[in-house]
Parts: C-alpha cells; structure tokens; sequence
C-alpha cells in the first residue's frame, strides 16, 4: 500500500459525496417526489431510490478498484467499449451536471429573494455566478476539514429542523405507509435518482486515498447520510404544508421554514441553501473545470482550454466556458420558469450514466477476467444486470407523462428534446470535429523535434 | 525499457528546464512536495523535492513520504521528463498513475503544460 503524507479519512470521503448531491436543487427535488405520491409517504420512494444507488455504488466501487484514476467514466467506458464512446457519455454527463449547477444557482436566488425581497433574482444570479467563477480561478476550494466541517453542519441542522417540526406535529401523519398507484410511485423513484447525484463523485479520490476500501464505504455512508436526511425531511415538509402550497413553489423548504419558526425559520433555511450550494459549486465547477482542462490537454478540445492562470495554475478559459453555460441555464430558468426540466434531466442522465457503467463492467469482466480487483461486486452477474435494468426503466419512466400530473408534462418534453439535443451535439463533436483536431495536433506533434537523445548517440558517448 | 542512468539524465534536464523558466516558478512558486517517481517495469525509483517551485534535488531511490507518487513504465517515465510525451494523454488512458490530491495532479501536469506546451 502506498502512503501518502496526506492521508484522506473515511469522513472526508463520505462529506464529499453527501456534499455534492445536497443542494439547494434538493429541496426542489424532494417537493417534486413527494407530489408523486400519496399522503405523506415521500420517504418510500427516497429510500428506494436510495437502495437501489447501493447496487450502483457496488459498481462503481469495483470499476474503481480495476482503474484507481480521477480519469474514472471516461477511462471505464473507454476500456469497456471505445474511445469515441466514452467522449460521447462522459461530455453529456459532464453538460448535464453543469446544467444542474446553473439550476442551483437559480433556486438559491429565488431563496435570497424571499429572504431579501428588496434585491432582485437576477441580481443574486450573476452575483453567484461571478463569485463561483472568481472562486474557482483564484483556486480556492473547501477541503479537509473545512468541507466536513460544512457538510456535517449542513447535514444535522437538515435532520434537527425535520425532527423538530415532526415533535411540532405530534408526529400526526396522512397515509405514511400508501404511496397510491404503481406508475406515480415509480416515477416518484425516477425523479428520486436525482437526489442522489453526485455520491459518486467520490471515485476520483482513489488517487487521494491509501486504503481503496474507503471509496465503497464512502459511497455507501454518503448514501446513507443521504436517504436518512432525505426521508426525514419529506415526512416533515408535507406533514407540516399542503403539497397544494408546496407545488407552485421552486423554494419548498423556505416555506416549510416559515410555517416552522417565522422569520427565524426563513433565515435558518436560507442559512442551509447557502451552505448546501457552496458545497455543490465547490465540487461541481472545479470537476468539469478539470475534465475540460484534461480534454483539451487529451487534444480532444482545443488547446485553449488547457491554458492555466500564470498565478494560480486554474485553467481559466474552461472555467470562463463553465460560466457561460451555467449562466445560459440560469437565465433560461429565470425567463422561462421551467426549473423543473433540470431535475428531469439530471435525473434521466444519472440514470443513462449508471446503464453505462455497469455495461462497462460486464464487458470487462468479459474482456479482462484476470485484471486485479480489490473489490468485486457481489453476486456474479446479477448485480450489474439489475442494475442496467433498473435504470434503464427508470430512464424511460421519466418522460412518460402521468395523467395525475399533466403540469409536468412541458418539462418532460423539454427535458428530453434537451438530452437528444446534447447526445447529438457530443456526437456531432466527437465523431465529426475532434477527428480534425486531432489530426492537426497530431501534425504539429510529428514535426515537433524530439528532445530525448537517440540511444544510439547517448551509448556511444 | 529505460536504464536508471537514462532516466536520471532526464531528470537532469528536466530539473534545468523547470528551475530556469521563470512563468513556471512563478505559479508553482507555493508549491512544496516531495515527489515519487516508480518504473513499473523495471522497479527503479526516483524522489523529487520540489522547495517553492524549484527543484532542489532528484535521486534515486524512493526517500521519506511522499505528498504525490507517479507511476509509469521506464520509457514513459524517460519520455515525460525530456517533453516529448504529452503525460495527460498517458494518464488518461490509465497508462500513468498517479497518488496524489486532485490539485497536486493538475500542478504536475502543468509543469509540462508550460515548458512544452505542443507535446
């Protein structure tokens, strides 16, 4: 085992997973799988959302076991499948998640403007926006202890204020055990997938960590942490407002906040946005920053991207690239009020992301059944196959309109014509412009002398 | 497969080429790490201590811990300190490995990034 000066603890590994999926979109997302059920039986759907991400953090666990690299979707699909395939999934996770950042900021300003009615939504955006932006160049990041630190907080106010506000309503609950029909119930799962994005994000420390078991068992504690939050907070917020309130509204837990304790409450859930979408910004706009910043230095986008600030060592133009499409999704949100089709998408794409994944590991386990794996999922087949299947139902769920919630149905539409749109644009890029590029990069290297002595010369002298 | 004697005439190279170009000491100019460098192939080990930026010493053999360890096989190793290997391109094909924290990783690469940024 190779020791590292710095070593990572489990803790750590576990905040920066639970970190990233908890945002302020969650609280939008949460609202959205309670109004697929009955009563106040959110929490079912959550934890099988929840338990069914175990199955795919099994195997995600055992890919990063075969290939321990911040490289990771890229390289799994890559080896599994092709290079081609892999720039194709791992660009439309990469846009998909970017977009989700964009929705972040979108809710947390919708949050500030309830809070500080007198500054305007469009203020707080660009306000975000150009804080995560100068944030990330000036290379600052939560780390260590300080994104524990965030993170727990976050996590334990999230889980006393649901707690409390059950104690407030005598724990009187309509219908916690009847989620209603099979298909809302189902969808409800669907959309559920999304709470969960991110806990995956954890496999590029396995570069970081000296013992590789703590990347499965920081997924499964992320999980955890997450569903045990989630559950509780759904059972809490329709327990305390009408879903017909919460419905109309993008910020739910504001309102649940200020039938709670007032004002107080307000600000306590202000508190908790802002603390929940640093830790989003925080990894999500340094990750897709680097994987930019990597393709290009792969010569799969052009070299500008791999430029890096002359003081901080940031690759800036990928982060000025970041901005300006987070800032389209934000402003398209603002002018269009759709803050929904992201959760659609987002949840679609982590649900495409994990059919591809374990596809990936039943074929290399098929190609390469000798390779060393310090971890292997359970059960022969089953697992990754169930996996594929699960997913691959939930995907399609997603975009079946339910007669129950006709409202969504724009959403949907448009969460789909956007996941078509960008397959086609990352197909179009990759199969048709990135050959070119490369092929001219390539020229440029041929003609490039080497520097490396011949071994020829460097025996004879 | 690359001799040990080769690959530290290319750290020798590579050390004067990080410690004379002043954009790189200048952005690396925080950056204190003590650094493994493993050949796969051939079990020779390298350690690097980088001080502020600048290089202060190479050797061989692996000494104290370290905050970053790449491993490649002897060529790419050889190939990487004299800048005709692009290390991103080997890392992302799982062919360099690398143990360090993301930002260490990214500090790495664009010590090649600025001296030779067409490999």
């Amino acid at each position: 085992m190779v020791e590292l000066a710095k070593r990572m603890k489990l803790r750590t590994v576990i905040s920066a997973g639970a970190g990233l999926a908890l945002a302020t979109v969650s609280y939008t997302s949460n609202m959205q799988v309670a109004l697929y059920v009955a009563g106040d039986s959110g929490w079912i759907p959550i934890l099988i959302a929840g338990g069914i991400s175990v199955l795919a953090a099994f195997v995600f666990a055992e890919l990063v076991g075969m290939f321990p690299t911040a490289a990771g979707i890229k390289l799994f699909i890559e080896r599994a499948f092709s290079e081609r395939a892999a720039l194709i999934f791992a660009s439309v996770y990469i846009l998909v998640s970017v977009g989700v950042v964009g929705t972040e900021t979108y809710i947390l300003s919708s949050v500030l403007e309830v809070a500080f009615p007198i500054v305007p939504r469009l203020f707080w955006i660009f306000f975000f926006l150009g804080a995560i932006a100068l944030v990330n160049i000036r290379g600052i990041s939560l780390a260590g202890l300080a994104q524990d630190v965030t993170t727990y907080a976050l996590f334990f106010g999230l889980i006393l204020l649901s707690v409390v506000a059950l104690i407030k309503n005598d724990f009187a609950l309509t219908a916690p055990l009847s989620p209603g029909s099979g298909l809302g119930l189902a969808q409800a799962v669907a959309i559920g997938v999304f709470l969960f994005l991110g806990f995956e994000w954890v496999t590029p420390l396995a570069e970081e960590v000296t013992d590789f078991k703590l990347i499965p068992l920081g997924m499964f504690g992320a999980i955890l942490l997450l569903g045990v939050s989630y559950a509780l907070f759904n059972v809490a917020l329709t327990s305390t407002l009408p879903k017909a309130v919460l419905a109309g509204s993008p910020v739910p837990h504001i309102l649940f906040g200020q039938a709670l304790f007032g004002k107080v409450g307000v600000l306590l859930f202000v508190a908790l946005s802002i603390l929940a979408s640093v830790t989003t910004f925080n990894a999500g706009v340094m990750t897709a920053s680097r994987f930019i910043y990597a393709m290009s230095r792969d010569r799969a986008l052009p070299r500008v991207f791999s430029r890096l600030h002359p003081l901080w060592a940031t690759p800036w133009p990928a982060i000025l690239l970041l901005l300006a499409i987070t800032t389209g999704v934000s402003l398209a949100i603002y002018f269009t009020g759709y803050y929904k089709v992201l959760i659609f998408l987002g949840a679609a794409v982590e649900c495409m992301i994990y059919v591809v994944m374990a596809a990936s590991l039943l074929a290399l386990r098929r190609k390469n059944p000798e390779q060393e794996r310090p971890f292997r999922a359970p059960g022969g087949w089953v697992v990754p196959a169930f996996v594929m299947a699960v997913y691959s139902v939930l995907f399609v769920l997603i975009f079946v309109p339910d007669p129950a919630h006709p409202e969504d149905v724009p959403a949907q539409l448009a969460a789909l014509a956007t996941i078509a749109a960008v397959f086609l644009l990352a197909i179009v890029y990759v199969l048709g412009l990135m050959p070119r590029l490369r092929a001219r990069y390539a020229a440029e290297a041929a003609a490039r002398q080497r520097r490396r002595p011949p071994r020829e010369t460097r025996q004879a002298n | 497969m690359a001799t040990s004697a080769e690959i530290l005439a290319a750290l020798a190279d590579y050390q004067k080429q990080c410690n004379e170009n002043k954009r790189l000491r200048r952005m690396q100019r925080d950056w204190t790490k003590l650094l493994h460098f493993v050949a796969s192939d051939t079990r020779d080990g390298f350690t690097m201590d980088v001080q502020s930026g600048e290089i202060v010493s190479y050797k061989p053999g692996l000494e104290g811990t370290p905050d970053v360890v790449v491993t490649a096989t002897s060529e790419d190793l050889c190939d990487m300190f004299w800048g005709d290997l692009n290390p991103s391109q080997k890392y992302l094909k799982g062919e360099i490995r690398v143990k360090a924290s993301t930002e260490d990783v990214m500090r790495l690469d664009a010590i090649t990034m600025i001296i030779w940024p067409d490999a």
